[in-house]
This record gives C-alpha cells, structure tokens and sequence, in this order.
C-alpha cells in the first residue's frame, strides 16, 4: 500500500555524506522530513528515501551540517508527468482528444436494438429514426419518457421498451406482446364438413350428430357432423359440432416449368465506388451517380470503424461494386428440372398434413414445358368447421 | 538507577510510565521486526548493530541486515535478524 502511495505523491533516492550520518537522520526525524528505507553503504555514508516535499528540506539540512547530499533516483508519478511539461504537440493532443471524445459524446454513434423478436430491428429503428434517434443525432434534445410513450403507442406489437443513452451509444429494450393462442368458441353453433373428397377410414364425433359412417365416400364440403341435433319431443338444439374425420384421399397435381432459362455470365467488367458515412451523414467520393452498365448486379459492402473495447465508431466505409454481366437463354436439364419439380411437389404433400399411402411421379414434356405429374394417396384429417348462420 | 519523579508518580498511580513519563517502550515482532517508541535519536548506525538513545538509557540492538525501515521525531522502526538488546544507564 505504501508502495502504491509514494508511487503517486512520488519519492526520491539521496545519498548522504557526512562525518556522523546519524546527526543528519536525527535531524530530519525532528524537523518532520518523511523518510524511509535506510541502508548503510559505508561508515560515512547511508542511503535513503524521502518525499518531494522532504527533498527540498533535506537539502538545507545537509548544507547547514556541511553533508554532502547527492540524488541518486527520482521516482513516481509526479516525475513522470514532468517529463512530458516541454511536450507541447503531445499536451495539444491529449486536449484534442479530450475535447473531441467531449463533443462526440453529445452524438449518437450507435443505435442498438435488444429483446425484440417479431418486430424486425429496421421497423423499430426507422420510427425511432422518425423521432430523431437517429446516428448523428443530438443526445442533448432526446426526451426518453417521450420517445417511450410514443413507441408504444404507434407499435402495436410492443408491452414494454425503454431507451437507455451512454454517452453515444443508444439501446433500445423491448418486450414484444404476446398473442394469446385462439380459443374454440364452444357456444357458437357449427358443421363439421370434409375438406377434401376422400373415402372415410375413422370418424369420432366429439359432439353433434354424425352424418356419415367410416367406409362412406364424402365430397369436398359434405356434411359430415351436424351442428343441428334433434331431440325427441322438444325439437332441435344448435350445438358446436366436434370430430376428427380420418379419410383416404387422392391428389392429382403437376408442377411445371420452362424449358429455358436466363442464365447471368459476368464479363469481368467490374466499376467500384467509394463513399463514407459520418455521424449518418454520406459523403460520396464519387460524381456520376448512375448505373454503369446496363445489366450489372449491384454488391454493397459497408465497414463500420471499430475502436478498441467493441465500441462502433460512427464512421461507415461504404464500397459499392457494380459487376456486368449478358444474360443468353439456356436449355434446362431434365434430370435437374424434373428433382426440383418433384421436391416441390413433396412440399405440397407435407403441407396438407397427410400420411402418404401411396406417392408415383411421372415427368412430362409438353407444350414447350418440362412437368411433374403427381399421384399420391394420402390418409389424413378432413375435418374442418363450418359455422351455422 | 534513581528513578524520575514522574516515573515515581506513574507507579503510584498505576499507569503506563511510557505515557505519563514519556519513556521509551520497544516492542518486538518476532526477530525481525523492532519498534522504539518515545526515542531521543540514533547514536550509531550499523547493518549489524544500531545504537538509540532512550534519554536515560541507551539501547544497543544487536543483530544482522539491519534496514532503518522508517523513522519519526517519536518513532522508529527496525527491520533485520534480531540478535539481542543491551541496556547500558
């Protein structure tokens, strides 16, 4: 600790000279001088410590005895300061620095945005953007409770959010709202009808009364539980009908596709720009700011300036390449034309939720268009509800 | 050795004749560690024999790789391998 204290208040090594060293240590004992670490080189001359203050007191001790008092180190903050007292470039830029790490502070450098899941961040950004929580923008001005409020009221999706400022840096929390899972609404009366023509394997009803039996062929849109129950000497009663309708069904389905295509062959004919973006402002270093060529794709790379610690600097480099390319029209190949056909066609299958008994794919060519076409039988649920008027 | 009035009187009393009488008390910490309180100043100074004044009494630490580790008008603190101290009045 004590090592820690003198490093900063800052120490000096002496060496003293005299007849009777110990007259001198007594004397600077009494006077107050601060001084430590005495090792004896000789009979006539010891080594010591003392403190800046103490120097300039031990100094004139050691003249009033006649000692020959010599400085051996100087060590500490305090020395070490001193040597950079004639450095005038190397003080202006520490102010520079100072006054330009004060100034940028009052700026947004980086706008970040946490917890959200749904909403995407360029949504939340661009109404923050609307608000001026935007890079460049001045932190001084932003009214946190304001912003929050108005957040809330014009994004429906959000519970909760909270706008935290740290110097340049701005965060954006939130807590998205969560829908509550639809619930059946059990009184309002209904059908269950079949989806799909098909022959029925199994039928439970839950609740209503059943129309058809299991081995019975139903069309699109028949009735299978009524919503409508008779009871006996009172009448009808409307209910909310309930089942599950397993039934065999069959698809006929056929993916097309051309039997050319455009294909892209870069030329190598490449034209690059350059811009940067500061504090959200763009600089371009470019003056023709239309498209090179007539057909080119356009590639956008943007390097954000990153200094130490992981903090974004609000410099953007922005390149931006334009790379030509002729398009001529080539054959597909069938083989590759008819794996993707059928992979769509898979994902038609796996869409309608049904077990697949029996699938057959035969590949077609006609009328100028390579096709799929699809057989497949399925097993699946063809229940679906039908509310009453 | 005849002994002071105030010393007299801090043992009529039964306090400390450090405090009333102002004399010296050292204390010990282990054998490489002296602390004088109440001293009158260093009379010789040596890696392996260091000689302070008590007033009255003189004190003569004996030992090995003496280091005045530091020193006040009031205080004084020895660090080294501690041998013995010899009194002299």
């Amino acid at each position: 600790m004590m090592k820690m204290v003198n490093r900063i208040r800052g120490s000096v090594e002496l060496e003293i000279t005299a007849v009777y060293p110990e007259r001198f240590l007594n004397k600077c004992a009494q006077s107050g001088v601060e001084f430590w670490k005495v090792t004896r080189v000789d009979e006539t001359q010891y080594r010591f410590f003392v403190t800046r203050s103490g120097l300039r007191k031990a100094l004139r001790f050691a003249d009033a005895q006649n000692c020959e008092l010599r400085v051996i180190s100087q060590k500490g903050l305090p020395f070490f300061t001193a040597r950079f007292k004639k450095r005038y470039a190397l003080i202006a830029g520490l102010v520079l620095v100072l006054a330009f790490a004060l100034v940028m502070g009052q700026f947004i450098w980086e706008i970040e945005v946490v917890g959200n899941e749904s909403v995407p961040d360029e949504v939340l950004l661009q109404k923050l953007s609307e608000l001026g929580i935007k890079e460049g923008g001045y932190t001084g001005k932003i009214n946190e409770s304001v912003i929050k409020n108005i957040m809330l009221l014009e994004t429906e999706e959000l519970l909760w959010c909270a706008l935290n400022i740290q110097g340049g840096r701005v965060t954006f929390h939130v807590r998205e709202r969560t829908v509550p899972e639809s619930v059946v609404p059990i009184d309002a009366p209904c059908d269950v009808v079949a989806g799909e023509t098909g022959v029925l394997v199994r039928m439970d009803t839950l609740r209503g009364a059943p129309m058809v039996q299991s081995g019975q062929t139903v069309t699109k849109g028949q009735v299978l539980v009524s919503g409508v129950m008779e009871i006996k000497d009172h009448g009808t009663r409307r209910v909310h009908a309930m089942a599950y309708a397993q039934a065999r069904t069959w698809h006929d389905v056929t993916a097309v596709m051309p039997h050319t295509y455009q294909q892209k062959t870069y030329t190598g004919n490449e034209k690059t720009r350059r811009a940067v973006i500061v504090l959200g402002k763009r600089i371009n270093f470019y003056s023709d700011s239309s498209m090179p060529f007539d057909n080119c794709d356009k590639i956008v790379s943007v390097k954000t300036l990153r200094v130490p610690l992981g903090v974004n600097f609000p410099v953007k480099f922005v390149t931006e390449t334009f790379a030509e390319y002729v398009t001529a029209e080539v054959a597909v190949d069938e083989g590759v034309a008819s794996e993707v056909l059928e992979e769509r066609l898979v994902s038609y299958l796996d869409q309608t939720g049904g077990e697949a008994a029996d699938v057959k794919f035969a590949f077609e060519n006609r009328r100028g268009m390579l096709g799929v076409r699809m057989t497949a039988e399925l097993v699946q649920d063809i229940a679906v509800t039908s509310y009453l008027p | 050795m005849k002994k002071t009035i105030l010393e007299r009187a801090a043992g009529k009393l039964n306090l400390p004749a450090d405090v009333l009488a102002g004399l010296p008390k050292i204390e010990i910490t282990g054998c490489r560690e002296i602390f004088i309180e109440n001293h009158s100043g260093i009379l010789r100074y040596d890696t392996n024999e260091i000689v302070v004044s008590g007033g009255t009494v003189k004190f003569t630490i004996r030992g090995d790789d003496f280091i005045l580790r530091a020193m006040t008008p009031r205080d004084l603190r020895i660090s080294g391998l501690l041998f013995g101290i010899d009194l002299q009045y």
